[in-house]
């Protein structure tokens, strides 16, 4: 298993500036926390379990391997599981996605607001 | 394109569906919140477009092996065309992720949970008129 992950290691390139994108976005939560409590919140959760499935999605290959020459799954077992792990990921990404948009969104104050009608910078008009 | 690539390619959808629906939604909330946040609606709105694509080229290429092995490509070919691939949505999903850090924290006054009484300083300026008037 352990070897297996190796040789799938320089695929995880691919990966890596994204989650590293992911990591910079926790510090930046976690530094913004006190000015945006709810807003960190959610995109903290969010990236971790976007971390966390881009990881099982990578390793789902080998596992792939692992599951029919280790565990002698057979072919049709195999693909339950993998059909269930796709499900369970797609899930867990939507709920992901909802809480970013909401993040982005959310909690916003109007920066811009329109003028009382008649008055035009303090001055009467 | 064969159609028996397709059930290959519908799977992929089905999987990448609910978020194509939650990115075009967010779209459409961009719009129309941009007369209020419109640095913020623009940059969410590219990042989610690029996700879009990203997502759909996801779908596309899903089964570009097989694809390329029935139309005879050498191996080494079908090889620089994922890794292409592999570049160009790593590169989509990283401007996005990146696009859209800057939406979510980016132009945001500070959350306060006790309101700050609201001043009228036209009354004060107005104030400071007269008395340079009078003086």
């Amino acid at each position: 298993m352990g070897t297996l992950l190796l040789a799938y290691i320089p695929t995880l390139a691919f990966q890596l500036p994204v989650l590293i994108v992911f990591l910079v976005g926790i510090v930046l939560a976690i530094v913004r926390w006190k000015k945006h409590p709810k807003v960190s919140l959610l995109v903290v959760v969010a990236l971790v379990l976007f971390g966390f499935t881009t990881l099982a999605n990578w390793a789902s290959s080998p596992m792939i391997y692992v599951l029919s020459d280790q565990f002698g799954y057979d072919t049709e077992t195999i693909g339950i599981v993998l059909t269930a792990t796709s499900v369970l990921s797609t899930l867990i990404n939507l709920l992901c996605w909802i809480f970013i948009v909401l993040a982005v969104y959310g909690w916003r104050k109007k920066l811009n607001p329109s003028p009382e009608p008649g008055f035009n910078g303090g001055q009467h008009v | 394109m064969s159609s028996n690539y397709l059930p290959v390619i519908l799977q992929s959808l089905a999987y990448a569906l609910p978020a194509l629906i939650v990115f075009l939604v967010a779209v459409v909330i961009g719009m129309l919140r941009a007369k209020n946040h419109r640095q913020v609606s623009a940059l969410a709105g590219i990042a989610f477009l690029l996700l879009i694509v990203n997502t759909l080229i996801g779908v596309l290429t899903s089964n570009i092996f097989m694809i390329l092995q029935d139309q005879n490509f050498e191996i080494s070919t079908i090889a620089m065309i994922s890794l292409v691939i592999a570049i160009l949505k790593t590169l989509f999903a990283l401007i996005a992720w990146i696009l859209l850090l800057i939406a979510i924290f980016g132009w945001r006054k500070q959350q306060q949970d006790t309101p700050q009484p609201v001043v009228d300083t036209s009354i004060m300026e107005e104030a400071r008129n007269i008395t340079g008037q009078l003086s």
